[in-house]
């Protein structure tokens, strides 16, 4: 996705959830959609492809001394 | 200086005078278990007083006293977030799904903190499951802010909050996913401190999110935060993410000073959309730091704009915890909470990683700027406490946060007070350190605390 990638829809969300088979109501829709279209910009203005050797860091190094800014 | 009042003391004052003869544990206990039924009723910070096992702790206590048992914590009065299994005390995490459960065994942290002679007042209100506010409606009332009860108190550790506040205990246990430790330090003008992860034990604390979630103690002051992190701290077999890393002595060199300490202000995202009052504050302790022998300079965070995606993992992983319930039984959970919740459940699974990935990067980055200084100084919250009327709107949006990206990047992080609103309100600094270096974290909390007087203010209760 580029920085400019278009921003979350209701309808986005709305199937989404029917894919998910969660029943969100329709007045809560638009609260859904402002939680994950906030959480998501810098996800979409990631090029993963620029950080091919980054690694998800689930957990960290409990070692201080092995430090090494990566995630295990 | 000793405390204005006994309910105020500090853990230092309070094992003075109890072994100079002068305040007995069972006598406090019973003080303060008398001003819970006093003020709680206004302020909801608990949801269980166990006065019974209370009292039974004191007594022990004072007898471990009298024996010459020289433990800091024996016959601090203290109360848990509901969120951490008590043994044969209802553990509700703040939930319906959980309204019954009694558990079979203590969490690490109370076994900790129990076998160090602390005394258990009870069990405190938190937000349902660490997460969503109490609406109106939901089965216990929310707690309410100290320092103006129209207020939140912060959340989600909110019943530790505004317990330590109003003086109705000495310490608590909060658990800290995205700042539920600071937020309520900030808002009630009390000390949180958010461990290094893996360096206090989750065991037994009901699951919000697994890679984000800390423990760690809330007090009024740094030192006791110390004392309790000292008892807290160590490798714990139960928890697939504790630690080995070896325990620092953190009272030993607290009152250490901070003379040459490099202190480093990440101007970036942390002061979008900062309340004047709060920014004045902040460069204000600055100063204050500054006269005490620090060096201040700004550094860099190049990927700290990633930090909203702490909110992807969160709510992923909360999800998974809770997608069983979330389907089954969704009238158990609160309204809002559980439309939140099941947010988790849209994205995709590319979207949690790359979420993860970005959060390594940060991680990396702020590794780095902590290479270059001992610190890190911010805000701890862009605002004071909001009032009731305006988080009850459920369109209200989680304020972007300057506690999550250290949940991120797993680095220890400490809020302490650092001045008051014109309207009354608690302001707070936060000072983060470098993986495992809560003891350099903590001596400049008690030196700047020690030269301010924020800590001894007291709400109007």
């Amino acid at each position: 996705m580029s920085p400019d990638a278009p921003e979350l829809t209701v309808d986005e969300v709305r199937d989404r959830a029917k894919a998910a088979r969660l029943s969100i109501p329709e007045n809560r829709l638009e609260m859904v959609r402002q939680l994950m279209a906030n959480a998501l910009k810098p996800v979409r203005a990631m090029d993963p492809r620029a950080l091919k050797t980054l690694e998800p860091a689930v957990m960290f190094d409990a070692d201080p001394r092995r430090e090494a800014g990566h995630g295990k | 200086m000793a405390s204005d009042e006994p309910c105020y003391a500090t853990i230092r004052e309070l094992g003075q005078r109890y072994r100079r003869g002068d305040l007995s544990p069972v006598e406090f206990t019973g003080d303060l278990l008398r001003r819970i039924e006093r003020l709680d009723k206004r302020l909801h910070s608990f949801l269980t007083v166990t006065a019974d096992r209370a009292m039974a702790d004191a007594r022990a206590a004072e007898t471990a006293i009298r024996r010459g048992d020289a433990n800091p914590l024996l016959g601090i009065p203290v109360a848990y977030k509901d969120l951490y299994a008590t043994r044969g005390i209802l553990t509700t995490a703040g939930s319906a799904v959980l309204k019954d459960w009694v558990p079979e065994d203590d969490s690490t942290c109370v076994a900790r903190l129990q076998s160090a002679g602390c005394v258990m007042l009870g069990k405190l209100v938190t937000h349902e499951f660490a997460f969503g506010i109490q609406f109106p409606g939901h089965r216990f009332p929310a707690a309410c802010n100290p320092w103006n009860v129209d207020h939140m108190p912060g959340g989600s550790s909110s019943g530790s909050g505004a317990a330590l506040a109003a003086g109705l205990i000495v310490g608590s246990l909060g658990s800290d996913t995205g700042g539920s430790i600071r937020g309520p330090a900030s808002f009630c003008g009390i000390v949180g401190l958010k461990p290094t992860y893996g360096r206090v034990s989750r065991a037994g604390v009901v699951t919000l999110s697994w890679s984000l979630d800390h423990t760690g103690p809330m007090a009024r002051t740094v030192e006791d935060c110390g004392f309790m992190l000292q008892a807290l701290a160590g490798h714990d077999a139960t928890d697939p993410a504790s630690s080995r890393a070896p325990v620092d002595d953190y009272i030993g060199n607290i009152g250490g000073g901070i003379q040459g300490l490099r202190i480093g202000v990440p101007r970036a995202y942390f002061f979008d959309g900062v309340d004047a009052e709060v920014e004045k504050s902040f460069e204000s302790a600055l100063g204050t730091l500054r006269e005490l022998g620090a060096t201040v300079q700004d550094v860099e965070i190049p990927s700290i704009h990633a930090a909203p995606a702490f909110m992807v993992i969160m709510l992923s992983e909360a999800f998974s915890y809770h997608e069983r319930d979330l389907r089954e039984r969704p009238q158990l959970y609160g309204e809002v909470v559980r439309e939140k919740l099941m947010a988790g459940g849209l994205f995709t699974s590319s979207e949690y990683v790359q979420a993860q990935r970005l959060r390594a990067k940060l991680r990396g980055d702020m590794i780095a700027a902590l290479a270059k200084v001992d610190v890190l100084a911010t805000p701890t919250t862009p605002k004071t406490a909001a009032a009731f009327s305006v988080v009850f709107d459920p369109s209200f949006p989680f304020a972007r946060s300057n506690m999550a990206p250290f949940n991120m990047a797993g680095v220890p992080a400490l809020a302490l007070p650092c001045g008051f609103s014109p309207a009354g309100l608690p302001l707070s600094l936060q000072l983060a350190g470098r993986p495992f270096d809560e003891a350099t974290v903590l001596r400049a909390g008690h030196a700047y605390e020690q030269a301010t007087d924020w800590h001894r203010r007291r709400p109007p209760v």
